[in-house]
This record gives structure tokens, C-alpha cells and sequence, in this order.
């Protein structure tokens, strides 16, 4: 989904399943009152969705979404993104 | 009814040998109240489950009492304690090995019913789809007659969920309810257990050593160190300023992924000591980096230090604010 160095991922990911796993850790530094949750489950990969794996839950989905499985390219260097809208985030 | 509160103080001991004697859990005291969430933290092996399990009467406490809804739950006799644990209920950890893998869903959450002569047949299958409707599960005739394996993690741990609210308890027992599940299911678990909360006006016993899972959950947090209470204090209080050195040291331990927030760390030597012959003086005083003479001789008291805040050491105060 997307790869680069620690600091680049962890500060400004592009990917909604990336930024999504970093919203839903509780932090020790606020306090909040409901906590952010990508919905659904991982899917069955007996039958995998088509198009990008992640589109059935993401919050961002397009129609496009569903029919092509977005390519791992090179957002800035060393910073590999396969989402088609990672330029918006 | 009357306020929800419990009493609890026990001193256990577990005959491993003829002579040796685990401490697991020793004279521990609290109270939860009503429509309030209750933390237990503290490392493996701090009695935390001890403590839960007790409670609950799984486990048989050597000495104590506990006191639920004006009752002492150690004196009831076996019918007034079956009726009792319809009003208590337990999450387990893993909801891998807590799910029976031969019974299907209607079996599992239904189980309860049965066992309390409240529902069977079709009324108990209805009320099965509701319950699992109730968790966040697709509901679905087809649904409740799968087996375990046939779910993921998550929800299996909402049929865990299912099966504790089937005899709508007052109290819950949540034993590391999300240790074992993915991050992102994690955070899907904990709200479902706070929207509960709300709707049917639970009272939680959170039983959890991540430190910021608790700070999300709790109104109240206790830590515990070989078998005794170390510190008490509401969730606010003891997040903005925690009293003693073990705390502090768990506080300094919780890494975030913000890779730009530099922490001092409080750093513990060693591992926890045998309960079997636990140290003398402070339990903590073999790991606890401001270790005086005192420490190693006297047994500190758990006094309330400020308001509602206790803890149990011998240097709280001058300690405070120096590191």
C-alpha cells in the first residue's frame, strides 16, 4: 500500500489505509471521545475485492477505485504510494 | 436501587508445594461505582486477572470480602450466587481459545440463557439475533448457525461481547479485550464497549496493561505491582500526575509513534521478583530507582495522599516534582 522511511510514514502518509491505523491508536497525549475506526473487516481473500484491496472500506473511494488496482509509484523519492488519490491528502 | 459499589479487600495465597505459597494478590481494596469504568494496570504476573477472577468467583479469595449491589458475594449460598452472576459478566482476552470451536453462534451467545432457565428454542434464537445485532455483526438466520473459525478476529470478539450481554449484567469483568486484535479492529472493539456502556449504563472493570488503551476507557485506574496496590487514582488525576516511581517509570514506558516527541524515560532494572517470596519492605523496592534504606525494611501504607489519590510509598511527597 505504501512504503518509505519511518519518518515520511509515520508524519505524512499518503495512503487512507495507512493514516487510518495511525488514527485509530489511542494516544497516551490527548483526550478524546470516540475513537477513530477503519470500518469493516480484511477480506476474505477466498473471493478478494477487486480493484484496490482497500477500496470496500476506504472513506475515500471513487468509482475508479473498483476497477483498477492502483500501481505502487513513487510519490517523492523513497516514498512508494498505491492510491490514485494520494496527491489529494 | 441502590449504588453500585464494591469492597474489596482480600489476601490470597495459592498452596504450590506443601509449604510455598504464591502471593498473588494480597490485601487489595477498591470501590467502583456505578455507570464508571475501572482500570486494573500492571505488568504480567502484578495479579490483575487474580483480582478480576475473584471477583467474579471464579477463583475462591483465601481472605476478604467483596460487596456487590449490598451484597458480600462471598457469603451467598449457591442459588443467591447463581442469581447474582446473571447481574456479572466476563470478556476474556482471546477470543481464539474463549469460543467454544464446536458450538455455532445461537449455542454460544444462547448458552447463557439456557443455563438460566430465562430463554429456549425459537425465543432464544430471536434473542441471539438481536444480541448479535446489538455487537456491529451482520445479522442474518444463516449467521448465527457458523462456527467460530468462520469469523475474524474481531468478530469473534464481538460474539464474545454477545454472549457477556445476553443476561443484560450490570457489571462486566473485560479482561485484555483487544491485547490479541489488530489496530484497527482494536479501536472497533473499544468504542463498541463505550457505546455499550452508554446504552445499557454498564459498569466496566477494564483489566489492560497498555497505558493509553486505559486513558481512552477509564474513569478510574489502579496499579498494581506483585499482588498489591501500588496506586489509585481517577484517570485524570493520575495521567497529570502520577504519585509513585512504578507509575511513573509505566508512564515513561509508552512510545509513540510520533517520531518527533523526545520522552525521558524511567528506566526499570530487572524483572519482577518471584511472588512466591516476594521482597520485604516496598514489593517494588528491588526495581525502584529511588530505593532508600527505609524501603527495603517497612511495608509502606496505601494512604490517600491527596484527594481521592492513595498510593503506597514511603517517599510520595518528597519525590514529587523531581523527576
Amino acid at each position: 500500500m505504501e512504503m518509505g522511511d519511518t519518518k515520511t510514514i509515520l508524519k505524512a502518509s499518503k495512503h487512507p489505509y495507512t493514516f487510518g491505523l495511525l488514527k485509530s491508536l489511542p494516544r497516551i497525549e490527548e483526550k478524546i471521545q470516540s475513537l477513530y475506526s477503519i470500518p469493516g473487516d480484511v477480506p476474505d481473500m477466498l473471493e478478494p475485492p477487486s480493484g484496490c484491496p482497500f477500496h470496500p472500506r476506504c472513506a475515500y473511494a471513487i468509482i475508479n477505485c473498483q476497477d483498477k488496482v492502483p500501481a505502487l509509484e513513487e510519490y517523492e523519492k523513497g516514498h512508494l504510494v498505491a492510491c490514485v488519490r494520494a496527491n489529494e491528502f | 436501587m441502590r449504588g453500585l459499589t464494591k469492597y474489596f479487600s482480600v489476601s490470597k495465597g495459592f498452596f504450590k508445594s506443601s509449604k510455598d505459597v504464591v502471593h498473588a494478590v494480597e490485601d487489595v481494596f477498591f470501590q467502583i461505582q456505578q455507570k464508571e469504568t475501572f482500570s486494573l494496570v500492571g505488568e504480567t504476573g502484578s495479579g490483575k486477572t487474580t483480582t478480576g477472577k475473584m471477583i467474579m468467583r471464579l477463583i475462591q479469595p483465601t481472605k476478604g470480602e467483596i460487596w456487590f449491589d449490598g451484597k458480600n458475594l462471598l457469603t451467598l449460598n449457591k442459588k443467591q450466587l447463581r442469581e447474582t452472576r446473571r447481574d456479572m459478566q466476563m470478556i476474556f482476552q482471546d477470543p481464539f481459545s474463549s469460543l467454544n470451536p464446536r458450538m455455532t453462534v445461537d449455542e454460544i451467545v444462547g448458552s447463557p440463557l439456557e443455563a438460566q432457565n430465562i430463554l429456549s428454542g425459537l425465543e432464544k434464537r430471536q434473542k441471539v439475533i438481536e444480541l448479535v445485532e446489538t455487537v456491529g455483526l451482520k445479522p442474518g438466520i444463516k449467521m448465527v448457525d457458523r462456527f467460530p473459525h468462520e469469523f475474524s478476529g474481531g468478530q469473534r470478539q464481538r460474539i464474545g461481547v454477545a454472549r457477556a450481554l445476553a443476561l443484560n449484567p450490570k457489571f462486566i469483568v473485560a479482561d485484555e479485550p483487544v491485547a490479541s486484535l489488530d489496530v484497527s479492529i482494536r479501536a472497533q472493539i473499544l468504542n463498541l464497549l463505550k457505546d455499550l456502556k452508554e446504552r445499557f449504563d454498564l459498569t466496566y472493570l477494564l483489566i489492560a496493561h497498555d497505558l493509553s488503551v486505559v486513558k481512552y476507557m477509564s474513569d478510574w485506574i489502579c496499579v498494581m505491582y506483585l499482588g498489591k496496590q501500588m496506586e489509585l487514582a481517577h484517570s485524570e488525576e493520575f495521567y497529570s500526575s502520577p504519585l509513585h516511581p512504578y507509575s511513573k517509570a509505566l508512564l515513561s514506558a509508552i512510545l509513540s509513534p510520533d517520531p518527533n516527541i523526545k520522552h525521558e524515560r524511567i528506566k526499570l532494572i530487572g524483572e519482577m521478583p518471584s511472588p512466591i517470596n516476594p521482597p520485604g519492605g516496598c514489593r517494588f523496592h528491588t526495581r525502584c530507582p529511588f530505593v532508600k534504606n527505609k524501603c527495603k525494611n517497612e511495608i509502606p501504607l496505601f494512604i490517600e495522599a491527596r484527594s481521592k489519590h492513595w498510593v503506597a510509598c514511603h517517599f510520595w511527597d518528597e519525590l514529587e516534582g523531581t523527576y
